[in-house]
């Protein structure tokens, strides 16, 4: 409960705190020793080279990797998070970098994968799955000719998408972490893609956003944390920065 | 967006079948009527019952390998169940155990099988080609073993019934087997059990970061396609009045075959049940077929070569697209 002390400014607004994580993958230290916070309705851009643990803090969080130090906080309160359905249960969604897609299977399956709807007897309740389904593509503005189709036959655009609504309408989650969720994008599809962070915004979801486009992140980021080699370089309000202050500390010039 | 007209219903309908079931489907009606031209025993309904007949076995073990499949494993010791949970079940009654406490432990030991089956694969993470073929040597040569090589004739009344009983004019195998394929659908398709298993074959990190407690499902798929064998394997005791050490060798490819033909992949992610039962239905009219034309055995095997080639060339290609 000390925390709550050393914190008293901030713990209103203090959404999730992540506090002295470590993590190693045999000899590589990929982690050591970073603190984070993530306020209420914030998006916070999380930057760094390739290699510097963006990825692997975002898995910590999202439950699928267990750090080997440190502590989470959710409002305040310590939360031990051990898989990636724990995460789901606080309010934690995550849109992985690979998407994390079913190829073979159809959009229902893959939006309600771990969370199906059922009705009496433990049967599936297809019907409003689809119904779901429709609504969530409906949101996310897809078109789709038939929903039984197999989301590998999906464009790059419509894959991100499912991806993107899996996260962000099937549950109502607080936080959503998003691992580059504009790579691989044309312009057009990045764009409806930032859109969607800024409504989430507006919905009063908090996001941590991994992204190497820094346009991207000028556009929609307000604050920035860079890492350097597994440790926090620094932090910034996008609006007190520029491009140049960030690439100098995401290689560790400053 | 989405008409539901009843025109787009049926095109969609049709659209399902034939990606999901319609080879299998096609070759059985192409089967079918190649038999009826060329042999006058092969179109009856006594003849009809007795291809049903003969493949409830085969389908017992062709539910499971599906689901196994289904989730990306296999499942090489499936045949080998078969025959251990016989002679387990029949060595019981000849030593004076009451029938259903035979039958119970025969199945029940072969479905323990398929758990460890389940706990190996889920919590080594050794490969199911190599754990089940462990335990396929296991427990064919403990089938051998305990029935001393020989087969073991005589069974009670109980488990002949089974075997060769009729049910309003149905033979009784023919019964179960509707019953438990109307079950394992009802499991692969409307339960929330089938999402998870088709997660994990399609792609088994995914289906982690989707919280699925892949090593539960895993183990579950292992032990219910145990636990289907040892029925098939109460049935065939039943048939056959006798059980046979050996009597499933091999018969885990058949399955394979079966659910190749029925359109599941072998990479995963893909399969049903109704398909399933259409490649089990290809492989028994097949068997008949050649059976009523006087063509031996030894030249059936290689004719159902073919058409596992056949599928699985067939399986390959349609992924490529």
């Amino acid at each position: 409960m000390g925390n709550r002390v050393d914190h008293v400014g901030d713990v209103k607004n203090c959404l999730l705190e992540v506090r002295g994580i470590k993590k190693r993958f045999g000899g590589i230290l990929a982690l050591e020793d970073v603190s984070l916070k993530l306020l209420g309705t914030e998006v916070l851009a999380l930057l760094g080279d390739n290699g510097a643990g963006k990825s692997t803090l975002i898995k910590v969080i999202s439950g699928a990797h267990q750090p080997d130090q440190g502590e989470i906080y959710l409002w305040g309160k310590k939360v031990v998070i051990t898989n990636p359905q724990t995460a789901k249960n606080l309010g934690i969604e995550t849109v992985y970098q690979d998407l994390a897609l079913f190829g073979v299977l159809d959009i229902p399956t893959n939006l309600f994968m771990g969370r199906e709807i059922t009705k009496h007897f433990g049967l599936l309740n297809k019907k409003r799955m689809k119904v779901e389904t429709e609504s969530a593509l409906q949101n996310l503005k897809i078109k789709l000719q038939s929903l039984t189709e197999r989301v590998k036959n999906l464009s790059g655009g419509q894959q991100h998408a499912v991806a993107i609504g899996r996260a962000v309408y099937l549950s109502k989650p607080k936080i959503i972490l998003m691992d580059e969720p504009t790579a691989g994008l044309g312009a057009k599809e990045s764009e409806k893609v930032l859109e969607l962070i800024k409504e989430l915004r507006d919905q009063e979801i908090s996001i941590i956003l991994i992204s190497h486009n820094l346009e991207h992140v000028f556009e929609v980021a307000d604050r920035a944390v860079v890492l350097f080699s597994g440790t926090v370089a620094g932090e910034k309000q996008m609006k007190q920065t520029s491009r140049t202050e960030l690439v100098q500390m995401m290689l560790g010039i400053v | 967006m989405y008409k539901t007209t009843p025109r787009a219903v049926v095109f969609e309908s049709l659209g399902i079948l034939l990606r999901k079931g319609s080879p299998a489907l096609f070759g059985l009606v192409l089967l079918a009527s190649l038999f009826s031209y060329a042999t006058p025993y092969f179109l009856s309904f006594a003849n009809f019952l007795t291809i049903l007949l003969q493949s409830s076995i085969l389908l017992m073990v062709a539910l499971g390998m599906n689901l196994v499949l289904v989730s990306g494993g296999i499942d090489l010791s499936l045949g080998a169940l078969l025959g251990l949970g016989g002679v387990i079940t029949v060595l019981l009654c000849h030593g004076g155990t009451a029938v259903v406490i035979s039958v119970i432990a025969g199945v029940g030991i072969v479905s323990v099988f398929g758990l460890a089956n389940g706990l190996l694969i889920a919590r080594t993470g050794l490969p199911p080609f190599i754990v089940t073929f462990g335990t396929m040597g296991i427990a064919q040569s403990l089938a051998l073993g305990l029935s001393k090589g020989s087969s073991l004739p005589g069974v009670p009344a109980l488990i002949r019934y089974i075997g060769e009983g009729r049910c309003i004019g149905i033979p009784v195998p023919v019964w179960i087997a509707l019953g438990i394929t109307f079950l394992v659908h009802l499991l692969l398709s409307n339960s929330c059990f089938g999402p998870h298993i088709y997660g994990i074959g399609a792609n088994e990190q995914s289906a982690i970061l989707s919280g699925i407690n892949v090593k539960k499902s895993k183990i579950k798929v292992y032990f219910l396609a145990a636990l289907l064998a040892g029925i098939g394997g109460l049935i065939t005791i039943g048939r056959m009045n006798s059980a046979h050490p050996t009597v499933g060798i091999g018969m885990e490819f058949e399955a394979i075959a079966a659910a190749v033909i029925g359109g599941t992949s072998l990479f995963g992610g893909i399969g049903g049940v109704p398909g399933t039962m259409a490649g089990v239905l290809v492989i028994g009219v097949l068997r008949n077929g050649l059976d009523l034309m006087m063509i031996p055995g030894t030249w059936q095997i290689s004719i159902i070569g073919v058409i596992i080639l056949g599928s699985v060339s067939g399986d390959v290609i349609l992924r490529k697209r």
